[in-house]
């Protein structure tokens, strides 16, 4: 009976040490993660631009803007983004988690709200939002996709910290396809252009907001 | 009774085994193909319309279109119609439409079969996106995004091929209620051009690289 005794007394105070030590580890921080919805086409000739050259193009434009929403579609963002290191690229701190949000932020509210865009209490939050995906064709420089991204840290409440807002851009060779050849590469760039970009906007993002803590 | 019973009982593994033979005789070729999920839509106005499915969301400044126009079910019933074996050139294909469309992911990411057929002789033709564009200048067209991949025997595909292919629209989207069935039949005779397209640029002759 006393080895019980001892026994019970000794899982109490077991547990008793083990309870503040569970209870001071820290909640993981959280990136919550949203697609963009807004994708536009800018097809310019030697007009340089301009209505006209807006009339000449639209057809064409109109065209990539369907390639762009197939191969960028919400899912396709988030697990390209999923794909690369979001936690290093970003500089956010080991065990943060990330959190998908699949239906796009609407993208007229975007830099109105000020506030959290999801529910979440958690004492240390950050937002990534992928605000605008657009490609260019410029007679002179050529073919690019551009991703505006942007990131906001509220730390334990309702008040943006920190925030950086910037693209991401670079040079496309296989985009867009032509109708009725095999497009499959073309598309694939698309998404792997879109990766890049976003490696180059943390890459800013990682020193601006060094500058600015 | 019991010995009739038993003689049933009996006689079945040996019908099942008389099939299998036949089909390892002349092995069926088989074309599995999978609808897409419902319309999507892109739209370029004059200073605005880069939001993604706008029309179809019913978003403000974007032209609004019956629900669902073309529904996954209603584009697995249209495949079944088609003659796909001949559209795709594949002659002696046995074609198994799928009714239900796949996660895109499933289809740009799979390296092997999407189905579970065993088949020596296997292909698959995929529904990705179906999109409403329409511009201000040159109105609306159906635009369909279709993947073939061929496999013959193996697991992984020997051919890949994917593309756009589109058909003008006139009476797309209705302006008015009473136009909606017109409309609706032109979108779906517009479905049906595309895979019509579609076979057509699977099979035109391979471009040689200068």
């Amino acid at each position: 009976m006393k080895s019980v005794l001892n026994l019970s007394l000794g899982v109490c105070l077991a547990a008793l040490v083990a309870t503040p030590a569970l209870a001071q580890a820290p909640a993981p921080c959280e990136l919550h993660v949203w697609p963009a919805e807004r994708m536009n086409s800018m097809t310019t000739g030697l007009l340089g631009g301009g209505l006209l050259d807006a009339a000449i193009h639209a057809n064409k434009d109109a065209s990539n803007k369907a390639s762009l929403a197939s191969a960028l579609d919400s899912p396709s963002q988030l697990d390209a983004l999923q794909s690369l290191d979001l936690i290093e690229l970003l500089a956010r701190q080991p065990g943060t988690v990330i959190v998908r949000h699949e239906t796009p932020i609407e993208r007229k509210s975007m830099n109105k709200v000020k506030t959290r865009r999801s529910d979440s209490q958690a004492a240390c939050y950050s937002e990534l939002i992928v605000a605008d995906v657009f490609y260019q064709k410029a007679a002179i420089y050529g073919r690019s996709l551009r991703t505006l991204f942007m990131l906001r840290d509220f730390g334990n409440d309702q008040v943006i910290d920190r925030e950086y807002k910037a693209w991401g851009g670079n040079g496309l060779k296989l985009f867009p396809p032509k109708e009725g050849e095999d497009s499959t590469a073309a598309l694939d760039e698309l998404v792997s252009v879109f990766k890049a970009n976003f490696t180059e906007y943390a890459k800013n993002a990682r020193k601006a907001l060094n500058r600015g803590s | 009774m019991a010995a009739l019973g038993a003689a049933f009982f009996f006689c079945q593994p040996a019908t099942a085994q008389t099939d299998t033979t036949a089909t390892q005789a002349a092995p069926q070729c088989e074309l599995h193909v999978w609808p897409s999920s419902g319309l999507r839509s892109v739209y370029y106005g004059w200073f605005h319309g880069g939001i993604v499915d706008g029309a179809v969301n019913g978003r403000d400044g974007y032209p609004p279109i019956p629900k669902d126009p073309v529904s996954t079910s209603l584009q697995a019933e249209l495949l079944s119609k088609l003659n796909l074996a001949s559209i795709l050139q594949l002659p002696n294909y046995q074609v198994v439409v799928h009714d239900q469309s796949l996660d895109s992911r499933a289809i740009r990411a799979a390296a092997g079969r999407l189905s579970t057929s065993t088949s020596s002789c296997y292909a698959e033709l995929v529904g990705d996106d179906v999109f409403f564009q329409q511009d201000v200048f040159s109105g609306g067209y159906l635009k369909s995004l279709i993947r073939f991949r061929s496999f013959g025997s193996s697991n992984a595909p020997t051919r890949v091929f994917s593309t756009w292919s589109r058909t003008k629209l006139i009476a797309f989207p209705p302006k008015e209620d009473a136009g909606n069935a017109e409309a609706l039949r032109e979108l779906h005779a517009a479905y049906v051009s595309n895979i019509e397209s579609f076979g057509t640029f699977l099979n035109k002759p391979i471009k040689k690289k200068k």
